[in-house]
């Protein structure tokens, strides 16, 4: 075994690192509460952020964000944060909800070393509606780091300014650690 | 970065993530989800196995409190796998209905990766005053796990005198490492 640092390795063979994923910090709700995604709900409030918290053990690149639209309205963002500083790494900017379906956004292709991330998502409309869990309470979401803000439009901010959330409402983000998914 | 690099860790650890016995009923049982606790006996403790892979900078604890709060009193503590006590709050009134209530440990300290008990002792027993967390699961299932208890245990002792577990309590309770927020 190499003496060199382990972040330099790549992470084994993840495709992704979805909310319901291992890495994902949601996991344990979605784990222990036999949470499904298998349901489509409209995004809580308009131009708010929800943001997914996940882990990265060794160094991935991020090459875009995907989650799967049930009703198309409206616009939305989706982006990178570092836990450490609330810092925005990388988002796609605002972005025409697609039609029903997986949508996949491409997102500058983004280095992550091992730490803590935020995967977020803004929407600015109620009428979108996104595959998402509801059986998951706010406050349970906080014991994991689930975190939203009230952004003001559908841009994700730099950096974000954190608030518990208010919703049980958990849409299932993606990351995509291959240029295709 | 120092070299070669400290590993990541998550924001929270707490009996109901991946490294708490919780995780283990669940697995038993089947879907777990927290709510408003009555607790059991007042004063007794319950001791919730947990693990670290790696170390672990305690800069908070926490429990979550039920929906009503008059006139009851919760200690949290960490005990090594020993059942020596680490770390406990002492009894502290609770406060904030439905929320988290954190303590700041001065200093913060490490805890090295092994095995703990996550520790959390209540002394009402009026309903919703205990804690949040769970009660599914029968008292088997929670000995198979790992769980054990202990009466008039508020304060948290200094070492552990556990018995098996007779009532099915599960509190969610644990540590972060985030000095803020959340």
């Amino acid at each position: 075994m190499s003496d060199w640092p382990a972040l330099l390795r790549s992470m084994e063979a993840p495709g992704t690192i979805g909310v319901a994923a291992g890495n994902s910090l949601v996991f344990d709700l979605a784990n222990i509460s036999g949470t499904v995604f298998t349901a489509g709900g409209v995004w809580p409030a308009a131009n708010r952020a929800i943001y997914l918290p996940f882990m990265v053990e060794a160094a991935v690149t991020v090459y875009m964000l995907g989650f799967e639209v049930v009703t198309q309205s409206g616009n939305c963002d989706v982006g990178i944060y570092d836990a450490a500083t609330s810092g925005r790494l990388v988002s796609a900017g605002s972005t025409a909800v697609g039609a029903a379906g997986i949508q996949t956004v491409d997102l500058t292709d983004t280095l992550l070393y091992p730490g803590v991330y935020y995967a977020a998502m803004c929407v600015d409309n109620i009428t979108a509606s996104f595959t998402r869990a509801s059986a998951v309470s706010a406050l349970w979401q906080q014991s994991v780091g689930v975190q939203q803000q009230a952004v003001g439009a559908v841009t994700l901010p730099d950096p974000a300014t954190f608030a518990n959330p208010a919703s049980a409402y958990i849409p299932y983000l993606a990351v995509a650690l291959k240029s295709t998914v | 970065m120092d070299f070669p690099g400290a590993p990541p860790t998550p924001l929270f650890i707490h009996t109901f993530t991946r490294w708490g016995a919780v995780r283990d009923v669940s697995g038993i049982i089947g879907s777990i989800s927290p709510v408003s606790l009555t607790w059991p006996v007042a004063n007794t403790a319950f001791y919730v196995p947990v693990w670290l892979q790696w170390p672990y900078n305690v800069e908070r604890v926490f429990w979550i409190n039920g929906s009503s709060v008059t006139s009851a009193n919760t200690d949290f503590g960490i005990y090594n796998s020993d059942g020596t006590r680490i770390y406990s709050t002492g009894s502290i009134a609770q406060v904030g209905v439905s929320a988290f209530q954190y303590t700041t440990p001065s200093p913060d300290f490490i805890l090295s990766p092994g095995r703990y008990y996550f520790a959390l002792a209540c002394s009402s027993i009026t309903a919703n005053r205990g804690t949040t967390g769970s009660v599914a699961g029968s008292t088997a299932r929670l000995r198979l796990s790992g769980f054990l208890q202990e009466a008039s245990a508020l304060p948290l002792p200094a070492t552990m005198t556990p018995v098996a577990v007779t009532n099915p309590c599960m509190p969610l309770c644990g540590v972060t490492r985030t000095t803020t927020g959340f």
